[in-house]
């Protein structure tokens, strides 16, 4: 495969990746802001199709990096790259964790949305769990600090 | 790193920019046609996903423009350039179609298939980005 090949595949899993990642935060940002329990099932809802489109740009981001990194013969053991790997691992170890919380947050809004739909404290509670936030957002910033990394490529 | 850097730089940020406003109104249209066309939410997002897609084109664009005129090794009338352009007018146009028939009640699919072109677009546009044809 031409290292051309190579790049396109690597760069559509970048996209895939960080859009994905992108979308899910807004969708869940989106939701805390809404009161109807049946607004809120709907767009965290939406954050279900997003989770495979996620994970097909992070195989394809790693599989074709790898491949072109050894094409290129780019140092594996690089700080940008290294603090890269890091990155990645903490988003997919944090994803899991915030994306089961979510989860649960959904099967109640959907609970509440098929009863009366009317605003729930508990449901408002668990949108504004600050570990909840705080690890959403630090998936954000992760995804945002990964694009730098790839950007700029400090030493 | 000097300042074309920068600008390429702004040039990759505009375009992940650009996809990732794509495909957040990727969900957002589908949500929508599966929520029967109207939601005050889902209203929200589809302003801030075409703020998004705005800031994005014009970042690509004149980033782009900017690096082509710079940079000695293109021009902005190279071939894959041109192309660059022709088809980032088609997407925008095409995106900018799928977002005023998707407010019309009963335009679902159409804003899909036109939604699609617009994906298509930046699909081909990375492509040319990459091969540079007749470069």
């Amino acid at each position: 495969m031409s290292v051309e090949w190579l790049l396109f595949f690597h760069l559509v899993g970048a996209f895939l990746y960080v859009s994905g990642a992108v979308a899910a935060a807004v969708l869940r940002l989106a939701a805390m802001r809404r009161e109807r329990p049946s607004e809120v099932a709907l767009l965290l809802r939406a954050v279900r199709p997003v989770v495979p489109v996620v994970a097909l740009g992070l195989l394809l981001v790693l599989v074709f990096g790898f491949w072109l990194a050894d094409r290129l013969g780019i140092d594996l053991g690089s700080t940008w790259l290294v603090a890269t790997f890091a990155l990645l691992g903490w988003t997919v170890v944090v994803g899991a964790v915030a994306g089961r919380q979510d989860r649960h947050t959904r099967e109640l809004a959907e609970r509440l949305a098929a009863g009366d739909d009317r605003p729930s404290e508990e449901l408002a509670r668990r949108l504004r769990d600050p570990v909840n936030l705080a690890l959403n957002g630090s998936l954000l910033l992760s995804t945002i600090a990964i694009v730098a990394l790839m950007v700029w490529r400090p030493t | 790193m000097g300042f074309d850097d920068w600008i390429l730089a702004l040039h990759v940020l505009s375009a992940f920019a650009l996809v990732s406003a794509l495909i957040l109104l990727w969900f957002v249209y589908l949500a929508l046609r599966a929520n029967g066309g109207t939601s005050a939410a889902l209203g929200q997002l589809y302003k801030i996903g075409v703020i998004v897609v705005q800031i994005g084109v014009a970042g690509t664009l004149v980033s782009g423009v900017w690096l082509a005129i710079s940079l000695d090794a293109y021009r902005p009338w190279d071939g894959w350039v041109m192309i660059g352009f022709a088809l980032l007018a088609i997407g925008t146009a095409a995106g900018f179609r799928a977002g005023h028939v998707s407010q019309q009640a009963g335009g679902s699919r159409h804003t899909l298939v036109l939604h699609a072109v617009a994906s298509l677009a930046a699909v081909l546009i990375l492509v040319d980005m990459i091969w540079k044809p007749g470069a």
